[in-house]
């Protein structure tokens, strides 16, 4: 499980987030919803373990993470993170980046490609191993993104509103995949976005946050039916 | 290297936790062309320094420029253009070899 506690990051005199406090439990998706520049990101960098908090901590599988005094390095967390803007390697091919995820565990060259044709088939990229990103359409450079987080087997995956610039076919067909590969690899999605029918689609809970501060959190039925204030019901278009 | 962008190096430390590798095959390769263009720009601007070498150089040495600039006091005319010609011919041997591997870096990443 990984704890969020009382976290504040600060940015000079503005409080990006302010004492926040959820958890994300094994095997669920979270969805983190809310208008542009509420802190969404920032809590997904602290997190990570980019940024350290000012106050509170983080605590993945009961280990302290992140405290204001101590951080654990990003690759020690057991997770990966689909950045908003993907962030590929454009000089890598579609092998060569989940080849250098995999290069970490000092696997035999045999395993390493055995383990990323498994990798590709997991998100329909077989047979575009030898293509840079530019070859690629929006779609399959989301599916690339998603394959190299994948590579590392992480527990907890966060992403960055990675489907925010696609159209609805292409969406819903990531979002399938993406909830046949949580179920598959057996893992906890923090899933940060502004749009209401995405967080719908996918999140098994829903948290809104405004202004860095935590409005609501919920099932999403019952946030639907119970919204705790006028901004949620806004926010989540409910009349 | 700022140009890389920082998510781009985030995804690979987040994945590889090692720096050095990042350098090596992330943030190197991504900046090769701009890093052997200011190597040149460099080159270009220290080979005919003649101010600062000036200053610091010490006594009994010198440099081509500064060689250069004191045949000219005396009026050596003849031996101030063959060196210029060399001083020529080094920089063009340069151009020449940062193109060659300019163009090999592109065929590279092509």
């Amino acid at each position: 499980m990984l704890s969020i506690e009382h976290l504040t990051k600060r940015y000079g005199d503005t409080e990006a987030v302010k004492d926040l406090t959820l958890e994300l439990s094994l095997n669920e998706i979270l969805a983190i919803i809310g208008p542009s520049g509420c802190g969404k990101t920032t809590l997904l960098r602290l997190t990570a373990g980019f940024e350290s908090p000012d106050k509170g901590w983080i605590l993945i599988d009961g280990v302290e993470a992140s405290t204001p005094n101590h951080l654990i390095e990003p690759y020690r967390r057991s997770l990966s993170m689909i950045f908003q803007d993907l962030a590929l390697w454009p000089h890598m091919t579609v092998k060569e980046h989940v080849e250098f995820v995999l290069k970490k565990n000092k696997l035999s060259r045999g395993d390493i490609n055995l383990k990323i044709d498994r990798n590709l088939e997991d998100v329909n990229l077989n047979g575009y191993g030898n293509r840079r990103p530019h070859e690629l359409s929006g779609g399959e450079r989301q599916r690339l993104a998603i394959a190299r987080a994948l590579a590392s087997e992480p527990t907890y995956l966060l992403m960055d509103e990675p489907f925010s610039n696609l159209d609805s076919i292409l969406k819903d067909d990531l979002q399938e995949l993406l909830l046949s590969l949580k179920n598959h690899h057996e893992m906890s999605i923090m899933y940060v976005t502004h749009n209401i029918e995405e967080a719908l689609a996918l999140a098994d809970r829903i948290a809104v946050i405004n202004k860095g501060r935590l409005e609501q959190i919920d099932t999403k039925d019952n946030i639907l039916n119970n919204p705790k204030n006028n901004f949620v019901r806004r926010l989540l278009r409910i009349k | 290297m700022k140009q890389v962008g920082q998510r781009v190096e985030e995804a690979a430390f987040l994945t590889t936790g090692n720096w050095s590798k990042v350098m090596y095959r992330i943030i190197i390769p991504l900046t090769k062309h701009s890093l052997i263009a200011g190597f040149f720009i460099v080159f270009i601007l220290s080979i005919g320094e003649i101010g600062t070498t000036l200053l610091v150089i010490p006594p009994g040495r010198e440099t081509v420029p500064i060689k250069i600039y004191n045949l000219m006091h005396y009026g050596a005319d003849q031996m101030v253009a063959a060196l210029c010609l060399i001083l020529i011919a080094i920089i063009l041997a340069f151009s020449g070899l940062f193109l060659i591997v300019h163009k090999s870096l592109n065929k590279q990443s092509a």
